[in-house]
């Protein structure tokens, strides 16, 4: 009786075998539109809705398992994505300073073209006096960098805004148009009329012109004329803001508006090239 | 006759289960092969003959649904079956930790036979060999027997009940 069943167990297996190896064979051999071919493809439409049935029925369980397991990696992924924002703000700020400094250095090399034959050096605002009373700045240039005291500094646009006053090997103070020890000769764009543009303290530029009866309007323009062999001629300063009254000696008060914004620098020029041959006089009172 | 009709229900709804559920509970791209767990399970609660044809019709219904080579599914789970059954009489599970061993062995073995079938008869559009994938294919199946050895056998068992009170 068991000999009869281990041999029935046995023809199970080689029958089964048998057919599968036939099925294997026959499958092989016949083409792409061969019974068996063919009837793999109906099978697949067929279970094809189901399995889409079935996906939607199963999906928010899934996605609900999904979430649960999701809640163990939160901190996780809070802590990862906090590190990410940091990153990416970091990176922002440095986009944002990256462009504005290509902002800056394009309008610089737009003043140099427009002075072709004017060397110019471009230096960082590295800081600025503690002291009230002072106006300078602290620029990342020196000796070093070619740059000599009684320089002229301009900001990105051209535009004056002071003088080299101190030099060291890698830094350099600018004495500003306002600060109350600065003195540099001017004249007036539209008539030419010659004068010093004097600092008064406190964001404040005085001119005062030689001619007391030469015409002065309200905006007009003021440039160096490089009377004094420190800063070259035609340079724009500022323009005429506040025309007050004669006073007791015929003179006018004559107060301009620097065209630098003084307060926001952050990369200045200094003229290398044409160099200052004189130091300036010093200023008597 | 009842027996048949068990068979062909717990064959038609394993089947099911595999081609409907199994890709839905997935974990990575490793979907549990529940035909192979049933057919071990089977295969050691009835015997070789039983485990054999259940991994064969089982094999067989998995190929028909595929683009893979028809019958070699069917081969590799007869084996399975088989040899699942021939340890019928040489272990007595006490509790589901023997078959989940052995689950874990046929799934690894299920997939070496596929692969080398697959070689033999030079089919070149066969999936890459990739073993970490078989051993998640034979852990995941390991699980599935917590659930699919205790419903198996209990089937098995109401079937032997009234074939013993017929």
């Amino acid at each position: 009786m068991i000999g009869v069943e281990r041999r029935n167990k046995r023809i199970t297996i080689i029958v089964l075998v048998i057919i599968c190896l036939l099925l294997v064979t026959v499958y092989s051999r016949e083409g792409e539109n061969g019974v068996f071919h063919r009837i793999q493809r109906f099978s697949l439409e067929i279970i094809s809705p189901l399995q889409k049935g079935v996906s939607k029925i199963i999906r928010p369980m899934k996605d609900g398992i999904g979430y649960f397991f999701d809640l163990f990696n939160v901190s996780e992924e809070r802590d990862r994505l906090l590190e990410e924002n940091r990153e990416l703000r970091n990176r922002l700020m440095d986009k944002d300073r990256l462009e504005k400094e290509n902002e800056l250095l394009k309008a610089m090399i737009n003043v140099k073209e427009s002075r072709k034959s004017w060397d110019f050096l471009a230096a960082d605002v590295i800081g600025s006096n503690p002291d009230n009373w002072k106006e300078t700045i602290q620029i990342s240039a020196g000796y070093d960098d070619g740059v000599l005291e009684y320089m002229a500094v301009l900001n990105q646009e051209g535009y004056l805004v002071g003088r080299i006053v101190v030099c060291t090997a890698h830094t350099s103070l600018v004495q500003l148009i306002t600060d109350s020890e600065s003195a540099i000769g001017a004249r007036l764009q539209s008539n030419g009329e010659m004068g010093l543009i004097k600092g008064e303290g406190q964001g404040v530029v005085k001119l005062e012109i030689i001619n007391q009866d030469a015409v002065v309007n309200q905006g007009d323009l003021v440039v160096t004329s490089g009377v004094g062999g420190t800063t070259p001629p035609g340079i724009p300063i500022g323009r005429i803001s506040e025309i007050s009254e004669r006073r007791t000696d015929l003179s006018r008060g004559i107060k301009l508006e620097p065209l630098a914004n003084l307060t926001k620098l952050e990369k200045v020029m200094v003229v290398l090239i044409p160099a200052p041959f004189e130091a300036p006089k010093k200023l008597e009172g | 006759m009842h027996r048949r009709l068990v068979f062909i229900t717990l064959l038609l709804v394993t089947f099911l289960m595999q081609v409907i559920v199994a890709p839905e509970i997935s974990i990575g791209k490793v979907k549990p092969d529940l035909l192979v767990v049933v057919t071990v399970c089977l295969g050691l609660l009835e015997g070789p003959s039983t485990g054999a044809l259940f991994g064969f019709w089982g094999g067989f219904l998995a190929d028909v649904f595929s683009t893979s080579i028809l019958g070699v599914s069917a081969f590799t789970q007869a084996l399975v079956g088989f040899i699942a059954g021939e340890l019928k009489h040489r272990i007595v599970p006490t509790s589901v930790i023997w078959p989940m061993g052995l689950v874990f062995l046929f799934s690894i073995l299920n997939e070496l036979v596929r692969f080398t079938t697959w070689i033999s008869v030079g089919w070149d559009a066969r999936p890459p060999f990739n073993f970490a994938t078989i051993m998640g294919i034979a852990l995941y199946n390991t699980l599935m027997t917590i659930l699919a050895y205790p419903l198996t056998r209990r089937l098995a068992e109401r079937e032997e009940e009234l074939v013993l009170f017929k």
